[in-house]
């Protein structure tokens, strides 16, 4: 009975919407006014370094495809890596019957089908070398770009399906960031969907303020105020056991100057314009120069005034002894267990790991501060803009269907006034599974302690949904993000708690706790200072035979010097040693990829 | 006559016989052979048929073309291997670092099964051992971390312990001088126990008889230990230190990897790791087949040497 209920209502659901659509068509057909506001879009066409929007030649109408529903349903197939989740699903559901594929289905006429599901990075990587081994059928959606498909020209050119079909504001942030589409571009065309990040884990400067208090000082702007912290915090015995058991940095130098805590890359921005290098790619980082060449960073002059510094923050014992044996997960212990004082890092790190703190010292109090000024006034640390791409089989059919999805999806970052903003998905996408409704209020996390009757909740268990992987598995279970969206957010809801979001980023940083927010907002007025590598493209055959030998040079260079086994000097001889080891040739490589990136 | 005739005709009788004799063997041994027919095909498909795979080694391997598609490049990848400028130190470090470990790993195991074996007490025996071994169970992930603390410079057990002699503390994990004798020392402690497990079990098997005897001969607790123990476990000491040749190029990648850093790349840098890191740029399959197949060759041929020597000189067999 109910099924057949059901099933009434979704042919009347269905019926309606088809008519609806028929009637927008004709709509559509009648107003040339409204088709031309459609593709008035700022056009993809500056992400591939061309300054012309060039008008497609059917362009759409935005409004009347956001309601779009394709009839007869149109199938696309995907794969996909999830990792284990036990709160991804409610029992019964699985990722290819959701409820969100069935909205899908009943919605946009869009049918979900997964040709296979990995835990795994390196087994989805090793599923696309045997399709291509075996010259068996891509998914039509792909998570990566793979080079070894693009060789072989299995993959989709996308400069037409952009023009075409992204949505008026998707095309803006395309226009917005181009160097995110250098590393999909291959002679002027683009091959892939860079999967933007919220760009929000730039490091701020976490500091003992008890420990600041403490010996009277304030907080340092620049690295010679650096410098005075971390001999005081070294020397003065600021956590007062009368011990010499305490030193300023904590930091982690064996992974490279950049890692994703304790990281050095504040220090090394203050020096330099490029971004501080990690031990682990030769693809790692390149940043382009005044002239437009790309410079790879741990080889540039500007390092050495750098590695001065820390050398001597070595010899004085001001940071981690120790740092060059430790990987990030090491290196935060000496700030969590009171041993530093000053740790660099994201504005999450408030929270975990520096609240751990308090156990050992209860008057320990961690606090955010913008990161210091280097001698001529410079500021950079290293953040990552976008994360991976996806990337389409040349015989998908329905690129247009993806791009449907992929709108609405981005348009609840955007806001209401995105044509494909669905107000189905205003508070949250659906009751019962990512929010509920209790007491005339949305609720979307800690259902046990906000009182919902456990009967509500969306698992047995209490927990709240990850939803990723059904919402967003058309973008490798990534949640469309949009740079620095949130970012007024953290003044705001730092000011005020209960102010409105405008937005799903805004949303997200509501939910941070007080420490992450105003660490965010310390994080946000610098963003001047973020570095992005510019240099995404397959590694040449220099890169690939000389990359382990040319990174090894790197990293022992670097911590000799900063270990002081080496003279500061040594750096000349290393810079040397690394041209004549092919890291000349990786350079011509590496600029001879970005130009192929320029043309058309 | 007639009966006699048949044998004037002998070699299709013998012939006869001997496939007679065979047909004979198969039906009376079928069933055997068909019980060792799945082990013998898994063997073939898992161990013997992959083996071939090792032809790109002497290819230049893309996945997209398979591996009778790439292209043959002859001896390209060792000539690539040997062009790198620091192979010869990293050649030397695992050398060094493994035959002190190959060394050192059946030396120890032996002393310590020498000695619990002299234990009467079985349950204080017995603790020590399942104490001893379970090291052995630990990955190198979580031993890194902890050995990273106890070895700390700042307060890590070692170095209090060497600060009540007054002396400076060491960094022993940033230290070329310090690095290989820890590395070393830290794989025999993980692994002595477990590897001691064999030559315990061959000590139970010598006759308590000659231990006997022997006391009635005078002999005291070493010259037992000398003239009946270790001439007993003899034959499996030399079997394991055979075959541990054959990991003379095997120097321990978890270990290293996970102890490591570029402070130590010069004493600690060993093949494997040095390939990882090598070999991860952009996914180089034939190069990392090409050092496998290397390390096994040398190991091959070292075995394969130890055998002949032993079996000429001492007219030996182990296998």
């Amino acid at each position: 009975m109910a099924v057949q209920q059901r099933k009434r209502r979704l042919i009347g659901t269905v019926g309606s919407i088809l008519l609806l659509s028929a009637l927008a068509t004709a709509c559509a057909g009648n107003s040339p006014k409204e088709s031309a506001s459609g593709s008035s879009g700022t056009g993809s066409a500056k992400a591939t370094g061309q300054t012309t929007a060039q008008a497609t030649e059917q362009p759409i109408d935005h409004a009347q495809q956001a309601k779009k529903k394709f009839d007869p349903p149109v199938t696309i197939t995907t794969a996909i890596i999830q990792d284990q989740l036990d709160n991804a699903f409610k029992p019964g559901e699985t990722i290819e019957n959701n409820v969100f594929t069935k909205w899908m289905k009943d919605n946009m006429g869009i049918e979900l089908k997964f040709d296979f599901v990995v835990g795994k990075q390196s087994d989805y990587d090793t599923k696309f070398r045997l399709l291509l081994a075996s010259g068996s059928k891509l998914p039509d959606v792909i998570t990566g770009m793979y080079t070894d498909q693009l060789d072989a020209g299995l993959l989709m050119p996308l400069n037409d399906a952009i023009d075409k079909y992204a949505s008026p504001n998707l095309k803006k942030l395309f226009a917005q960031y181009p160097q995110a589409f250098d590393s999909v571009t291959r002679d002027g065309k683009i091959y892939g969907i860079p999967r933007f990040l919220s760009a929000d884990e730039g490091g701020v400067m976490w500091m003992r303020e008890d420990w600041l208090k403490k010996l009277n000082l304030t907080a340092p702007k620049t690295i010679d105020e650096l410098e005075k912290v971390l001999e005081a915090f070294t020397k003065l015995d600021p956590d007062g056991d009368g011990k010499p058991d305490t030193y300023g940095l904590a930091v982690s130098l064996k992974d490279g100057m950049y890692t994703w805590m304790a990281s050095a890359d504040p220090i090394f921005g203050a020096f330099s314009d490029y971004m501080a290098p990690e031990f682990r790619s030769i693809g790692q980082w390149w940043n382009p120069d005044k002239d437009g060449k790309l410079v790879y960073s741990a080889v540039d002059p500007s390092a050495k005034p750098f590695l001065e510094t820390m050398a001597r923050w070595k010899k004085n014992g001001y940071m981690d002894p120790e740092a060059g044996v430790k990987d990030a997960m090491k290196a935060i212990e000496p700030a969590v267990n009171g041993t530093a004082g000053v740790i660099f890092g994201p504005n999450w790190m408030g929270q975990w790991p520096l609240e751990d703190t308090a156990k050992t010292d209860p008057n320990a109090v961690w606090k955010a501060f913008p990161i210091p000024a280097g001698p001529d006034g410079k500021i950079g640390r290293v953040v990552q803009m976008t994360g991976g791409a996806m990337s389409f089989s040349k015989d998908f059919k329905h690129i247009d269907a993806w791009f449907a999805y992929m709108n609405k999806m981005y348009a609840r970052q955007f806001g209401k006034d995105d044509p494909y903003y669905d107000p189905t998905f205003d508070v949250g996408f659906f009751e019962g599974y990512d929010y509920v409704k209790y007491d005339g209020k949305i609720i979307k996390n800690g259902f046990k302690e906000k009182g919902v009757p456990e009967n509500m909740w969306p698992l047995a268990s209490g927990k709240e949904m990850d939803m990723k992987y059904a919402l967003y598995a058309l973008n490798g279970a990534f949640t469309p993000t949009v740079p620095y969206l949130g970012d007024p957010g953290y003044a705001k809801f730092a000011a005020d708690p209960n102010a409105q979001a405008a937005n799903a980023a805004e949303e997200r940083v509501k939910n941070l706790t007080k420490t992450q927010l105003e660490a965010g907002n310390v994080r946000q007025t610098q963003n001047q200072a973020d570095k992005y590598n510019a240099f995404g493209g397959p590694l040449s055959e220099t890169m690939k035979s000389k990359g382990g030998l040319l990174t090894k040079l790197e990293s022992e260079a670097y911590l000799k010097i900063i270990y002081g086994d080496k003279p500061v000097d040594y750096f000349d001889e290393f810079v040397k040693e690394w041209k004549a080891s092919g890291g000349e040739q990786v350079t011509a490589d590496v600029n001879s990829w970005y130009e192929s990136t320029k043309k058309k | 006559m007639r009966e006699t005739g048949i044998p004037t005709v002998p070699a299709p009788s013998v012939t006869r016989t001997r496939s007679g004799r065979f047909v004979s063997y198969c039906r009376r041994t079928w069933p055997l052979h068909l019980l060792l027919l799945p082990a013998f095909l898994i063997t073939l498909t898992y161990q013997y048929f992959p083996m071939l795979g090792a032809v790109i080694a002497f290819k230049d391997y893309k996945p997209w073309l398979g591996i009778w598609g790439s292209d043959w490049v002859g001896l390209e990848q060792f000539r690539y291997l040997f062009s790198f400028p620091d192979i010869k130190q990293i050649m030397w470090n695992t050398i060094v670092i493994a035959v002190q470990k190959q060394i050192l790993s059946i030396v120890v195991p032996v002393l310590f099964a020498l000695l619990l074996n002299e234990v009467s007490r079985a349950a204080f025996k017995k603790t020590v051992q399942t104490l001893v071994y379970l090291p052995h169970f630990l990955s190198w992930v979580i031993l890194g971390g902890i050995f990273v603390d106890v070895l700390s410079v700042q307060g890590g057990i070692v170095n209090r312990f060497i600060g009540m002699f007054g002396a400076d503390p060491i960094f022993f994990l940033g230290s070329n001088h310090w690095f290989r004798p820890t590395i070393i020392l830290t794989d025999i402690w993980k692994e002595f126990g477990f590897a001691a497990i064999v030559f315990l079990s061959a000590l139970t098997s010598v006759n308590p008889n000659l231990y006997e005897a022997s006391e009635i001969d005078g002999a005291n607790r070493w010259k037992q230990a000398v003239h009946i123990t270790l001439p007993a476990i003899m034959p499996i000491l030399v079997v394991v230190s055979t075959l541990a040749l054959g990991r003379i190029l095997n120097a321990g990648f978890d270990q290293i990897y996970n102890l490591y850093n570029p402070l130590v790349y010069q004493t600690g840098d060993i093949i494997d790791t040095f390939v990882y890191r090598v070999g991860l740029e952009g996914g180089q399959f034939s190069f990392g087949t090409a050092v496998g197949l290397l390390k096994s060759i040398i190991g091959f041929a070292l075995i394969v040497t130890c055998y002949r020597i032993l079996y000429k000189v001492a007219d030996y067999r182990i296998f």
